[in-house]
């Protein structure tokens, strides 16, 4: 199988509001997908309907080959899942959520160790109730819970929520060792510097509607580069370019330059870009 | 059923288990401490039972004098009825309708756990908590009538008998829970609809006992099918009353896990 996750014409409505609009996307085997959107554009509504929590007024979504609103449950097993709005047992302890999920999953857990050891976690903050956590620390066992049985596919839903940089950095090496493993990575998120490093192709999403599909290269190959150019007489010039490289070097050697810089294209540039040409 | 959330949630609800597990103990230990010893006081306890025997419907008071008329109270005490019906509840308002409100249902449904498991786990919690308060009372009384010095007094058969009948009716709220906590779509509302649904309860019984002759309006709610002062007389049919119970308990609860296959978000 090299389809990890399909969608076909999906659509979700909440009452007169359409979430997700005729909605075609398809995530391959082994891939970091980043799926990127603005606030309420239908992130979290498609991933809720991919795991099955929502029923879809049309069309499918199928997860490692098998539609979720028909599949048995024992499919899941092979799924992580991390909820953008993460809500814990507040009564429990760290360690007594593990094991209950651990119990669900029907799983050894094998990752669970490793994913506390990257982001050093306490081990005795395991033994406390949920509800004394720190945000970061109910975010971190929500990605033990996600991670800890090995699941060939992961949806992770804005994962880094109150993680500090060291945690996020945690969290990159997490994705980084689940990709290497053969793991596929479905990620939504609103820090884009994260999805850049992580993901193969991203997908960007807004009122519902799926705006473009694509390698993070192609889509900043498709935008203008900022180019200064520091010329002899000690003037700045700053001009935005597209085409051809030969063409710009051409213009740049007919400058007089003693120095250039060519700044790459950062993503939250081509997501504005993406988000406000369809907008306009 | 899930084995592993089954002992999660009574380990979630073990506090208010065990408090509504001591309500009918303490109440039938104060019946035992409030046993009338000497017969002047049996007989002004009578006069005071014959003004309600004109009020209510008559099947409903014993003779008060006796142990076996005193020691009822423990059966039919309001805070009783109270702490059955939410042994069974509390459990049930937490899962699925609470973890719904709180965002906690996504992860639990997010793992290989059917929707109908979950509900059919949640009601096992409930019924736990149900079953353990039902036989509450009957501790109460033995620990009461000890302490009253009338233990050998007591119908204990009977009373097995009416616990049996209790824990029946503590099943019936358990599953009408269930029901409410399946099309509920946070923790609050699932309460207010099972409050509401108790105090009709509650309503047709008074109005089947307060409206002579009408005793129909009391077998139209559940607690008209339990009847411990008739058990106690040994006129009552307990067990066919809690066969009844049972079965209408059965019949909403396979609803509650038909609503919760078929609901649209989890």
């Amino acid at each position: 199988m090299t389809t990890a996750l399909s969608i076909e014409s999906l659509t979700v409505r909440h009452g007169a509001t359409t979430a997700v609009d005729d909605l075609n996307l398809e995530v391959r085997v082994g891939e970091v997908f980043g799926f990127l959107g603005p606030n309420g554009a239908g992130k979290s509504t498609t991933i809720r309907t991919l795991l099955g929590l929502i029923r879809p007024d049309a069309g499918t979504a199928r997860i490692l080959g098998v539609d979720m609103q028909a599949a048995e449950p024992s499919l899941r097993r092979r799924v992580g899942f991390l909820p953008g709005d993460l809500a814990l047992f507040a009564h429990a302890t760290g360690r007594e959520t593990l094991e209950l999920f651990a119990a669900l999953y029907g799983t050894d857990c094998p990752d669970r160790d490793a994913v506390f050891a990257r982001f050093r976690f306490p081990a005795s903050a395991l033994d406390r109730p949920v509800k004394g956590y720190s945000t970061g620390m109910r975010q971190t066992l929500g990605i033990a819970l996600a991670f800890q049985h090995r699941p060939e596919l992961l949806v992770l839903d804005e994962p880094t929520t109150g993680l500090d940089p060291l945690a996020r950095d945690a969290f990159l090496g997490l994705v980084a060792d689940a990709r290497a493993r053969g793991a596929t990575v479905f990620l939504s998120s609103h820090v884009l510097d994260e999805v850049d490093r992580l993901a193969d192709r991203i997908a960007v999403i807004a009122q519902g509607k799926l705006r473009v599909v694509d390698t993070v290269e192609r889509l900043r190959a498709s935008l203008p580069r900022r180019v200064t150019v520091r010329r002899k007489d000690g003037t700045d010039l700053v001009f935005d370019a597209m085409g051809p490289v030969s063409a710009l070097l051409d213009r740049i050697r007919g400058l007089d330059p003693e120095d250039v810089e060519i700044a790459p294209v950062p993503l939250d540039a081509i997501f504005q870009s993406v988000v406000q040409r369809r907008d306009a | 059923m899930n084995l592993p959330l089954l002992w999660f949630s009574i380990r979630r609800h073990r506090i208010a288990t065990s408090l509504l597990f001591l309500v009918p103990v303490i109440v039938g230990v104060f019946t035992g401490v409030f046993f009338p010893e000497n017969q002047k006081d049996r007989e002004m306890l009578g006069q005071v039972a014959k003004i309600f025997k004109k009020a209510l419907d008559e099947e409903m008071i014993l003779d008060v004098v006796t142990p076996a008329g005193f020691f009822n109270v423990a059966f039919q005490h309001p805070l009783t009825f109270l702490a059955v019906i939410f042994a069974g509840a509390v459990p049930l308002m937490a899962l699925p309708s609470g973890d719904r409100g709180r965002g906690t249902l996504d992860i639990l449904l997010a793992t290989p756990l059917s929707r109908g498991r979950l509900v059919a786990t949640a009601f096992a919690a409930g019924a736990f908590g149900a079953i353990l308060v039902a036989w509450a009372p009957l501790l109460g009384v033995a620990l009461g009538a000890r302490f009253a010095g009338v233990a050998d007094s007591v119908p204990i058969d009977a009373f097995v008998k009416t616990s049996v009948n209790l824990t029946a009716l503590g099943l019936w709220f358990t599953a009408l829970s269930a029901w409410v906590s399946v099309v509920s779509e946070d923790g609050p509302t699932a309460m207010r609809r099972l409050g509401s649904c108790i105090f009709i309860a509650f309503a047709l019984q008074v109005a089947g006992q307060l409206w002579k002759g009408n005793t129909w309006i009391r077998s139209m709610g559940p607690i008209g099918w339990y009847r411990p002062a008739l058990v106690t007389a040994g006129k009552g049919t307990p067990l066919l009353d809690a066969a009844v119970l049972f079965a209408v308990s059965i019949a909403m609860l396979g609803v509650a896990l038909m609503l919760a296959r078929r609901r649209r978000r989890a």
